[in-house]
């Protein structure tokens, strides 16, 4: 049996290896690593610098919005820079972010394993993104696209803006994704510690999995189809054109076979965060383990079928439209499976009101409202009515953006102690947790209320009457951000002055809490044998330790 | 996770079986069967994927679970072009359909 601390802390695996920071010293170990934790971390730093930089190209055009009329730049800067927010949003942050981060970082520990199944390929997978960012942000400064982060035919192909370089930048970010995923997928097929058997995987695995599953089978259809659009631009293919014989409707639909299932690329992983941090802050297990894991591997398959629902007023025949907005409606029943669940488990539950758990209640409001609003916009008549309105875009940053954002900031609480062996100000994390809630309500309530209105999304002015909505919108986006800054800072010092973490201070039932307050380079010396599942909180903390033993 | 290896006298049986379906394609193309054509194509080129998956990225040893990602890429690939073909092939009924004039206006009386 493992030697563990006294109680309130977790067994410790290798207690007598250095931790991963210290293991090496000097760049040179940290840019040639392997470790899966310091790749983790090295993403960290890149996705949050990509959070910044588009959170800051929103604030440039929430304040030119702020008035009808030019403001503060020009409106071909203006459709640069939307075109770049979202690019730096969608594929620099929030399709990375908690995979590439948190899924890096406690995975292989939560199925205990000492690394990913493929190291090196997980370093690549770092350098391939951030050449991959590189070549995007550096083509948008160059120029930049001017087509929206969806690059629709015929204007992608005709416009005289550099949409080449921020296509290639995009495929080279693809081919970082699929790395990724075949690395996860192999990780969690072939390197669970003995005991850990499908039925003991814990939930966020299994998020990390599906998303992997998606991510493998719909980025290579995302890099071929924008590669044609490239094609079509610098060389004339004509593949979507449609003066050269193309069929611009052929695009949408590869283009959302991908970026359909990618949202969610982007919110399974929040999903999973979520059903980590309820089950800790509840202390109980879920109330269906199945019920949540399944439903991610359901979200993940009827997550394809959906993609249709974009193209509803493209031109798109009455029979698959009918299909398509059935099929996204179907997607609701497995997330309201998620949602009752996660309800059920605080059911009695001894509930701590932390940082974590606190984003878990705003994440749990914002994907349920972005989620009803979702199955308005899935049916056909309405959607006519909200088609490219900025009730659209309200309804997609609810779901995407808070979904991941407030999963996000969770897991970086949540996992903090774990990562740098240190514990953040709580009453500070509060507080920037409700100051990140109210200031995206305050962006995005009123972008329902001006889309319905009949505010188009993705104009440089608007009518007059539209403008009350765009101030308030405005007024929340930089409450956002300062919040956001706040909650930055608040880690940031933590991570030199915060006081020491004990290795559970959750008291948590996981098993990436087994490990030393901060984990040491191969997580375990001798892989263990589990004999619980990572969520038996009708265990005391003793005799869940007792069913951890070292393999023979 | 594998759970039984082959020897290579299945891989070349197979690798045979590959180049008979290639010569059974080419074949194929000079019968010109009109509009089966592509089905017979997509069909001999459905099986030859299925016989590489199998056998030469070595699926057919491994355990079901490990199998699973790639079933589920031939649904959803499969899924994909259903839908885009139905959609395309109905938007072209929609253009071919010859558009109903607008009525006369009735006379009214003066």
């Amino acid at each position: 049996m493992m030697a563990h601390e006294v109680e309130g802390t977790a067994p410790v695996h290798g207690a007598h290896e250095v931790d991963y920071l210290r293991a090496g010293a000097g760049v040179r170990s940290w840019l040639l690593t392997t470790d899966h934790k310091r790749i983790g971390l090295m993403f960290y730093v890149l996705v949050v610098l990509m959070l910044l930089l588009g959170g800051a190209f929103a604030l440039v055009l929430r304040t030119e919005l702020l008035t009808p009329g030019p403001t503060v730049i020009s409106a071909a800067i203006y459709n640069r820079m939307f075109t770049l927010h979202g690019v730096v949003m969608v594929w620099l942050f929030m399709i990375p972010s908690i995979p590439n981060i948190f899924g890096n970082f406690v995975l292989p520990i939560m199925i205990g394993a000492k690394d990913l199944a493929f190291p090196r390929l997980n370093l690549a997978s770092l350098y391939v993104y951030a050449i991959g960012a590189v070549v995007t942000l550096a083509a948008t400064i160059a120029g930049g696209a001017d087509t929206g982060w969806t690059f629709y035919p015929p204007y992608s192909t005709t416009t005289p803006a550099g949409v080449l370089p921020v296509v290639i930048g995009i495929f080279i970010l693809g081919v970082s994704s699929i790395m990724t995923a075949v690395n996860f997928i192999a990780t969690t097929h072939t390197m669970r510690a003995r005991g850990i058997s499908w039925g003991r995987v814990p939930l966020f695995v299994w998020a990390i999995y599906s998303t992997s599953i998606i991510m493998l089978l719909a980025t290579p259809v995302l890099g071929l189809t924008i590669l044609l659009v490239g094609l079509d631009h610098v060389y004339h293919f004509g593949v979507f054109d449609p003066t050269l014989g193309g069929d611009p409707v052929l695009f949408q639909h590869l283009f959302w076979f991908y970026s359909h299932p990618a949202v969610y690329i982007m919110v399974l992983p929040a999903l999973g965060v979520i059903s980590e941090v309820v089950c800790t802050f509840a202390q109980r297990q879920p109330a269906s383990y199945w019920a949540i894991a399944l439903s991610s591997f359901g979200i993940a398959l009827i997550g394809f079928a959906g993609w249709g629902h974009h193209m509803f007023v493209a031109g798109m025949s009455e029979l698959d439209a009918g299909i398509f907005g059935a099929f996204s409606m179907f997607i609701a029943i497995f997330s309201a499976i998620k949602v009752f669940t996660w309800v059920a488990t605080l059911h009695r539950g001894a509930i701590q009101f932390n940082t974590p758990m606190l984003y878990f209640f705003w994440f749990l409001f914002l994907f349920v409202f972005g989620g009803m609003t979702g199955v308005a916009v899935a049916t056909q008549s309405l959607d006519v009515h909200w088609h490219d309105t900025y009730f659209v875009v309200a309804h997609f940053h609810f779901i995407m953006v808070g979904g991941t954002l407030t999963a996000f900031l969770a897991a970086a609480h949540y996992w903090f102690p774990k990562m740098f062996g240190r514990a953040y100000s709580e009453p500070m994390g509060l507080l920037t947790s409700f100051g990140v809630f109210l200031g995206f309500i305050l962006t995005f309530l009123p972008q329902f209320l001006a889309g319905n209105a009949g505010m188009p999304r993705r104009y440089y002015s608007y009518p007059a009457q539209y403008q009350w909505l765009n101030v308030l919108s405005t007024g929340g986006a930089y409450l956002l951000a300062g919040a956001l800054v706040l909650a930055l800072l608040n880690l940031l010092i933590a991570l030199r002055w915060g006081p020491r973490a004990s290795a559970n201070p959750w008291r948590s039932r996981s098993y990436e809490w087994m490990t030393p307050p901060i984990p040491p380079e191969h997580n375990f010396p001798v892989t263990p044998v589990i004999d619980r599942g990572p969520y038996d909180y009708h265990l005391t903390e003793e005799e869940a330790h007792a069913r951890v033993s070292t393999a023979r | 996770m594998t759970v039984k290896h082959l020897s290579s006298r299945t891989y070349v049986i197979v690798w045979l079986l590959l180049m008979g379906l290639t010569l059974a394609s080419y074949l194929l193309s000079l019968a010109h069967l009109g509009e089966a054509d592509v089905v017979a194509a997509l069909l001999i080129a459905t099986v030859k994927t299925l016989l590489v998956l199998l056998f030469f990225m070595h699926l057919i040893e491994q355990r079901f679970t490990n199998a699973l990602p790639m079933i589920v890429a031939a649904l959803l690939v499969g899924l994909m072009l259903t839908m885009m073909l139905s959609d395309v092939t109905s938007r072209q009924a929609i253009l071919q359909r010859p558009i109903p004039l607008p009525r006369p206006p009735a006379a009214t009386p003066r």
